[in-house]
């Protein structure tokens, strides 16, 4: 909100410049975004008129003038183009000194002999405007001071009222809160009308009695709609208002000034002269002055005996608004409820000065002191007769008297209170308040509608007071230490893994196009969490997999030339679950990551080799080994279509699927534009999250030595090695581990077969082994291998 | 017998002579070999031929033979170290350039919002405050009605919110995404007695058109105590803690009025600017001071939403921006940077 600090001065004496008066307001909760000089500071600059203009001789762009300033007439040479004769004009004398310290002085300029210069508004620094003479109103007086005319060396403040503080949003709201600083009485606007001619018929009605407490409405009768004056258009051009015509701008002042928003109904277009406050009815439909024509729908409006004539708090109608013809008023000032205000204002996206006001909350008693207020300035500019007046209210607020104990404020404050300091501060802003023994009573000012209770009071308290007082204190949290959540865990350790294992975090919004997700998933989508206003159609879906940003990211990590990359985010992904009752969302913990490029980047002593299967594999193994996680296995089933068919696994636990590992499709790399050789995985953490930890239990260290044995198995390829490790771990015991060392394949095998060599540790916990034994449960192990899977043995060298 | 002698004399002066004088180990290796390997060497012969000798004859020259046997052996040991040492010796002076780059290291890290907001928590963890999580998609109670933003209340205005397709309440109002992270106050609130103490990080979204200081999607930490005699002055104590924690410097925090609908009194805290030590430049527009985060005591209305009495427990909030905290402690100026993920960004953190 724009307030002009000349203005404030109306209401409060004070000496501040913009800067201090800004931390002044800072401090008492207000924060000022933006100060703005208006004009000047300049002397002997005055309002003359322009005689006549003659063509200066030697110069094809000047002008030889004569002006008269009230008691001369003085010859001056304008560059302007705009000069003419009968304007009034700023002219700065000789010996006047401008912004930036500039004094004029007598000048010949090619011949002609200059007494002063005639200013643009440039060179009063009103604007930036530099292309002709400010051009005054034709009725201002001539001789007049510029710099009081024009209120130069003003500044506008951008005060932030925030929205607990309706009160504060006018230039006597802020000149309340300045005035309570500084501790100094406040000034009320002149308010001198006499009582109207005579008691007429009532002509207010309020149908909707719950949404407006109070409509008072003013009639005027031959009034002159014209230009405001000077000053007014002024005041309102510095806080953004443009101005419209005299009655208009009144309204407009009003609200600057006092914070209430009011409105001027031509009383001759207002069919039956009358106003019904009522909700509008089906169908009905309202052209407002900003020249749309809007459906109404559960909407309080002002009426006329016919159809609505305003959106009531929130705009006028164009039919009943004050036109330059119009001779006759209806003011109106009213309370209507804040709720009913917002709820019309937002559902047709229209929000206004006025709507901004009446939502946050309007005074009772300022309803009729800013009709009043009208009133007078109506009178004092636009003339006509005060002709009747009618003031309807359906219920009035009541004082709420709080109790409050000085006790309680210094235990939420942590500062010390005294009991005269919280009457000093409380009436430093129109607080009434009783002291008793332990507790006060305060009664707060009806326009502080929001101090309900003693947090409240605090709040007033400590920022009367300041918050230099208060000394930090530092204490431990007694509260009830809780176990670190399991997900947290999982999430902290997964990526400690994998940042160890050359991935870097990223973090996304988790929001998905429609098109990536088909990208991803092809033509038919699973179900997704959609939202309903969505920024752009770049994320108007909830994410089902973090992969497709990961995707999305790795190809713009390409494109700026990187070449090894792994990346990797741990975050929530949304599903649709089905439930007896119907639908739910489902938030799962999860993570995700994606690799390509080299396993080891390109070194000159070192050939890079590209990334495999098996590194995939290998992180994955890392992971579970990080959580802990013993019980899992991997599979081919339900593998997803992003996934190259034969090089991707689904990983397995607690029975069911939890994520997959595999290299990207083929068909997927030219959509996303990344590299063949990229792999990826994705584990969802709740699944592990949910199930208790297996505890880790410390195994005796061996104390007897391990026999090792190499073997060399001839196979068909289709047998998986796997099943080779979990037969071995099944039949034998003593197979303390089982580590594969060569795959080898070429003519000499049958065809289909491939030569898997492996290297077995046996060891007995009880005993060392002899020779003998072992070579018995080797030859043991031999037999059965070649038994179970038809192998040949290709070597069998005993160590 | 005397020729036997001066044989083995000779014999020794000679293998002494050559071993001191070998040239590398291979040329050692094969006198070894010439005078006491164990089929052919010279050494061996002489001592194969006592047996022709007298047991008098064979005890001097056996002996003799031991003794020349003896001292051969430790010459070839000495010269044998001799060699390595001066092999060793050789292959220190081979120069290497160690300037050379070395074998490339993988090593990823964490997210700049990621660490900074662990710091963030762990300040708070250090202090016996507990982490509490919550759903990314809430309830309008949750989220506003139960945080003192009831309907149609204009301090909704700065929540610009994305809402559900689809999905309602109990109530039949629409799900959305949260717009801070204090609906997990609420969660806990509900199912915990005080005292409270909480820090809950997360990611929350408005729905705000993307420019260098607005993301739709940012982070909070957002912290809550409630117990039977907390005051400001424990908010200011622990801010503080923050300040000093995250920025350095000493701790200087500033409060001042302003207003969140579930705190009273609200407040803006700044910290000192410790870039210029609170003397004032370009980043703190010369003020001192950077506004950082919103605070304030527990609203009352709040407290009886979710069950507790006013009148017995009192407490503090915070919610700190993760991002507004990144962007001062290093110095960013897009936040957008922080959602593109590009590579030559996150590895500098």
């Amino acid at each position: 909100m724009k307030v002009s600090v000349h203005w404030l001065k109306e209401f409060v004496p004070f000496d501040l410049s913009p800067e201090e008066l800004s931390v002044l307001l800072r401090n008492r909760g207000f924060d000022v975004a933006s100060i703005t000089p208006c004009g000047g500071p300049v002397q002997k600059v005055v309002t003359a008129r322009v005689e006549t203009v003659s063509k200066h001789p030697n110069a094809d762009k000047l002008s030889v003038c004569s002006v008269f300033d009230g008691h001369d007439t003085l010859q001056i040479v304008c560059g302007a183009p705009n000069v003419a004769a009968g304007q009034i004009v700023p002219l700065a004398k000789i010996g006047a000194t401008l912004p930036g310290g500039l004094v004029i002085e007598k000048a010949t300029l090619r011949g002609e002999e200059s007494s002063g210069m005639l200013c643009s508004r440039r060179e009063l620094r009103m604007a930036e405007d530099h292309s002709g003479i400010l051009v005054l109103p034709a009725d201002t007086a001539v001789g007049q001071d510029v710099q009081t005319l024009l209120m130069l060396g003003d500044s506008v403040l951008d005060v932030e009222v925030t929205p607990n503080r309706p009160d504060v949003l006018s230039h006597w709201g802020v000149a309340r809160e300045i005035a309570a600083a500084l501790k100094k009485p406040l000034q009320w606007p002149e308010i001198k009308i006499s009582k109207p001619g005579r008691a007429g018929p009532s002509f207010i009605r309020i149908d909707a009695e719950d949404l407006c407490s109070r409509y008072t409405g003013r009639l005027v009768q031959n009034v002159t709609v014209q230009e405001s004056p000077l000053w007014m258009q002024l005041r309102l051009l510095r806080c953004g208002f443009r101005p419209i015509n005299n009655i208009v701008d009144i309204t407009n002042y009003i609200l600057l000034e006092l914070g209430h928003p009011l409105h001027a109904f031509d009383l001759d277009v207002l069919a039956g002269s009358r106003i019904v406050v009522r909700l509008s009815r089906d169908g009905e439909t309202i052209a407002c002055l900003d020249g749309a024509t809007r459906p109404l729908k559960d909407a309080l409006v002002i009426a006329d005996a016919e159809s609505p004539v305003a959106l009531a708090g929130i705009m006028g109608g164009e039919k009943t608004s004050v036109q330059s013809g119009t001779k006759n008023l209806l003011v109106e000032s009213a309370q209507f409820q804040p709720a009913t205000v917002r709820r019309t204002s937002r559902r047709l996206g229209l929000s206004t000065e006025s709507s901004y006001r009446f939502e946050r909350g309007t005074s009772f008693e300022m309803a009729d002191i800013a009709s009043r207020r009208a009133l007078h300035l109506i009178l004092k500019t636009a003339g006509g007769v005060f002709a009747g007046e009618q003031d309807v209210s359906t219920r009035k607020p009541k004082t709420r008297p709080l109790h409050v104990a000085v006790k309680r404020l210094q235990e939420l404050l942590g500062v010390p209170v005294s009991s005269a300091d919280v009457r000093t501060a409380l009436k430093s802003m129109d607080f009434q308040v009783k002291a008793t023994a332990t507790t006060l009573t305060v009664i707060p000012p009806m326009h502080r509608q929001d101090i309900q209770e003693t947090a409240d009071v605090a709040e007033e308290i400590i920022r009367t007071l300041g918050y230099d007082r208060l000394q930090g204190r530092l204490r431990g949290a007694p509260g009830r230490a809780e176990p670190v959540d399991r997900r947290r865990q999982l999430m902290r350790t997964g990526r400690q893994f994998l940042m160890g294992a050359g991935f870097w975090e990223t973090r996304h919004a988790g929001l998905l196009s429609r098109d990536s997700a088909h990208k991803f998933y092809g033509e038919t989508l699973p179900p997704f969490v959609e939202l309903e206003n969505p920024i752009s159609t770049s994320g108007e879906l909830l994410g089902t997999t973090l992969l497709i940003n990961l995707l999305l990211t790795m190809n713009r990590n390409l494109r700026q030339g990187q070449k090894d990359v792994r990346l990797f985010e741990t975050a929530t992904v949304f599903h649709r679950e089905k439930e007896s009752t119907g639908e739910r969302i489902a938030e799962n913990l999860s993570l995700a990551w994606i690799a390509t490029g080299n396993y080891q980047a390109d070194h000159w002593k070192f050939r890079a080799r590209p990334l495999e299967f098996w590194d995939a594999k290998s992180w994955l193994n890392g992971l579970m080994a990080e959580w802990k996680v013993t019980d899992w296995t991997l599979d081919s089933a339900d593998l997803p279509a992003c996934l190259h068919p034969q090089e991707a696994l689904r990983i397995v636990a607690a029975g069911r699927g939890i994520g997959f590992i595999g290299r990207i499709h083929p068909h997927q790399t030219a959509r996303w534009e990344i590299s063949p050789d990229t792999y990826l995985c994705e584990i969802d953490l709740n699944v592990l999250a949910d199930r208790p930890s297996s505890p880790v239990r410390y195994q005796e260290l061996p104390k007897h030595p391990a026999v090792i044995r190499d073997v060399s198995l001839v196979l068909p390829e289709t047998t998986p090695w796997a099943d080779i490790v979990s037969f071995l771990k099944k039949r034998f015991d003593l197979i303390e581990q089982t580590e594969l060392f060569d795959v080898f394949k070429d003519a000499s095998l049958p065809e289909k077969h491939r030569s898997l060599s492996f290297r077995l540790t046996l060891r007995h916990a009880d005993k060392t082994l002899s020779d003998r034994e072992s070579s018995d449960i080797f030859q043991s192990i031999l037999d059965e291998l070649q038994r179970e899977f038809q192998g040949q043995l290709r070597t069998a060298a005993p160590k | 017998m005397e020729p036997l002698k001066d044989t083995l004399q000779t014999l020794q002066d000679e293998a002494l002579r050559r071993i001191e004088s070998a040239a590398d180990a291979i040329a050692l290796e094969s006198l070894r070999v010439e005078y006491l390997g164990r089929k052919e060497g010279r050494l061996t012969q002489i001592l194969r031929s006592l047996a022709q000798l007298s047991a008098d004859e064979k005890k001097a020259i056996g002996q003799q033979s031991n003794q020349v046997k003896g001292l051969l052996e430790e010459a070839l040991t000495r010269k044998q170290e001799s060699i390595e040492k001066e092999k060793i010796d050789l292959s220190l002076k081979t120069s290497l350039d160690l300037t050379l780059p070395a074998t490339p290291w993988m090593r990823g890290k964490c997210h700049p919002l990621t660490q900074v907001m662990d710091d963030i928590v762990s300040v708070f963890t250090r202090l016996g405050f507990n982490i509490a999580e919550g759903p990314e998609v809430e309830t309008d109670f949750n989220n506003f009605t139960a945080l003192n933003h009831p309907p149609d209340h204009p301090a909704r205005d700065s929540h610009d919110t994305f809402y559900v397709k689809d999905f309602k309440d109990g109530a039949n109002v629409p799900l959305l995404m949260r717009t801070h992270t204090s609906p997990v106050q609420v969660r806990y609130m509900t199912t915990h007695k005080p005292p409270v103490y909480i820090v809950s990080p997360g990611r929350v979204f408005r729905h705000e058109a993307v420019d260098a200081t607005h993301s739709y999607v940012f982070h909070q930490v957002e912290g809550l105590a409630i117990d039977t005699d907390i005051s400001l002055a424990d908010l200011k104590g622990v801010l503080s803690l923050f300040a000093k924690s995250l920025f350095g410097g000493d701790g200087g925090i500033r409060f001042r009025p302003s207003y969140f609908p579930f705190v009273e009194p609200g407040i803006e805290v700044d910290i000192s600017c410790t870039l210029c030590q609170g003397k004032g430049c370009s980043v703190c527009k010369n003020t001192g001071w950077i506004e950082m985060l919103g605070a304030g005591l527990v609203n009352p209305k709040v407290l009886r939403t979710v069950g507790y009495d006013p009148e017995q427990v009192s407490g503090y909030a915070f919610g700190i921006g993760a991002e507004r905290v990144a962007m001062f402690k290093y110095g960013i100026n897009d936040i957008r940077l922080f959602y593109e993920n590009d590579l030559r960004f996150l590895k500098q953190f």
